[in-house]
């Protein structure tokens, strides 16, 4: 029985330290003053790495998931002579959720993983010690463009998504089940507000970005600097992230809609 | 030794990491202006006392002073302006993978100086003739040999004119003719720039040829220290042991606590 308690406490411990460790080393990292000459093409390198190659797998993924929305969409509606509501149901369904939830689950997959990786291969390569030994912080060069790049490319990624989806339910609903163009984008007009429907969108793309990008940083950078360690983090970044999008998802909705 | 005369002093150290006392007490210091070599057996934490050296760890107890102040007290932003004054040769070279040679050894001066490029070019390009790398600056480290990437890493370690340089095994897995020419550099730099030294290594013969002050750690504190012709006539056993490479002496090559062979079968 001691033995099991004293289980308990030292994971408790455990993981009070890591949250602490990763609380400093946020702060470290966001809040140090940066050097904007050196720090603006950084940012902007990361922003493409990030950013700019996610955008394929994020359209793709919006496409499919607006056509399978509008077909299932249109099949249910149609039982109850509402077809004309199918602009609505894929704009508020992806503008709301799918949207920020699933470009935030891909993002963790493609750029999150990657991230702890790179950030893992470095500390076992001891690159990030040597930069240290420069007098180099690699929290301000390394950990924070790649942070700031993560929450800005987070809500572009999610509005490019959004975007897609709902043209994707316009491709099924118009395009090959019938639907009248009109209705389509006049139901989706009348639906969605900026206000109620696309802020909170980019608050929850922007959490989700923050919340992403730092358990892929933090993840990385206190990996074991070995094959195994570094390996274990991805997958810990992947599980985390998505978990964390999720039960985060749930607290926004209810908190903003 | 006086204050003055001595750049790095490590008073009364005692560091564990994952259970393991490291350090008991140790203290030693790094003479100014001269090579000190650490040697000793694998595992009693050569390479540690650079990092605590270099404020990468923080002793459990003990102070490390650097040039008279106490680096582990510093803040954060005061403790990055001391490294300036030193740098580090790492075991792997620890280039930056994603940078060819001669950006590797232009970052510390893009990231510390104001210098225009022109003058950072010809600041890497003496650098690296001076280690004999000038015709691979455009290489990526994946392209260098071990030998080729120490010395590239070596050229970056000096870019910054820093008073003290440690040396993190700079011979392991070089071949004969590598070794030699890192021995000389390493005795070059020291002497033609009037730098401090420090080097960890297991390679006795080639350390002694140049150091100008020894000490062997071993069980957490300092075995043997003096000038190598001192440590070379030592009659400490375990300091013979450990010179002259003997199998058989005070110094089991099994790890402590392996003693109940038959009962473990």
């Amino acid at each position: 029985m001691t033995d099991f308690i004293g289980m308990l406490g030292r994971y408790a411990l455990r993981k009070i330290t890591s949250l602490g460790r990763s609380t400093i080393i946020f702060f470290n990292s966001i809040f140090g003053v940066p050097n904007l000459k050196k720090a603006f093409p950084l940012l902007v390198n990361q922003i493409y790495f990030i950013g700019v190659q996610s955008i394929i797998i994020i359209l793709v993924s919006g496409l499919f998931i607006g056509m399978v929305l509008g077909l299932q969409g249109f099949n249910i509606l149609k039982n109850f002579m509402a077809t004309g509501s199918l602009g609505t149901l894929v704009s508020l369904a992806i503008i709301r959720e799918l949207g920020p939830v699933v470009s935030a689950l891909l993002y963790a997959g493609r750029a999150g993983s990657a991230l702890t990786a790179e950030i893992g291969q470095l500390k076992a390569s001891e690159q990030l010690s040597a930069m240290e030994m420069m007098a180099v912080d690699p929290l301000k060069r390394v950990i924070a463009p790649r942070f700031w790049a993560g929450l800005i490319s987070m809500p572009i990624l999610s509005l490019l998504f959004c975007l897609i989806g709902i043209y994707g339910g316009k491709l099924v609903g118009v395009d090959w089940l019938g639907l009248d163009d009109g209705i389509y984008w006049s139901g989706m007009q009348a639906s969605v507000d900026v206000w109620d429907d696309l802020i909170p969108m980019l608050i929850k793309a922007v959490s989700f970005g923050f919340i992403c990008t730092w358990i892929a940083l933090f993840n990385g950078y206190d990996c074991r600097p070995t094959s195994e360690g570094i390996s274990r983090a991805t997958t810990a970044t992947v599980v985390q992230s998505s978990l964390a999008v999720l039960g985060m998802d749930f607290i926004l909705t209810a908190l903003m809609f | 030794m006086k204050n003055s005369d001595c750049l790095v002093s490590v008073k009364n150290v005692f560091f564990s990491y994952a259970n393991k006392k490291i350090y008991r007490n140790l203290s030693m210091e790094i003479p100014r202006g001269k090579i000190t070599a650490i040697l000793g057996p694998s595992g009693t934490g050569k390479t540690t006392i650079l990092r605590l050296i270099g404020a990468q760890l923080t002793p459990d107890s003990g102070e490390i002073e650097f040039d008279g102040v106490k680096i582990h007290s510093l803040r954060r932003s005061a403790l990055y302006e001391f490294r300036k004054r030193m740098s580090m040769l790492f075991q792997s070279g620890a280039l930056f993978s994603d940078m060819t040679v001669f950006e590797n050894v232009a970052f510390p001066l893009e990231e510390h100086t104001k210098l225009p490029e022109e003058l950072i070019f010809d600041v890497v390009m003496m650098n690296l003739e001076a280690v004999g790398m000038r015709q691979a600056a455009n290489l990526y480290p994946s392209e260098l040999s071990g030998g080729m990437s120490r010395r590239a890493a070596l050229a970056r370690s000096i870019v910054l004119d820093p008073e003290l340089i440690m040396y993190d095994e700079p011979f392991v897995g070089q071949d004969p003719i590598t070794k030699g020419v890192l021995v000389k550099l390493i005795a070059d730099i020291n002497k033609s720039l009037g730098k401090t030294s420090v080097v960890v290594t297991h390679d006795v013969k080639e350390i002694l040829e140049i150091a100008d002050y020894v000490y062997i750690l071993a069980d957490g504190n300092v075995l043997g220290q003096g000038t190598p012709l001192e440590i070379t006539q030592s009659s400490n056993p375990r300091v013979k042991q450990f010179i002259e490479g003997d199998f058989d002496g005070p110094y089991a090559y099994t790890i402590k606590g392996s003693q109940n062979y038959i009962e473990d079968l």
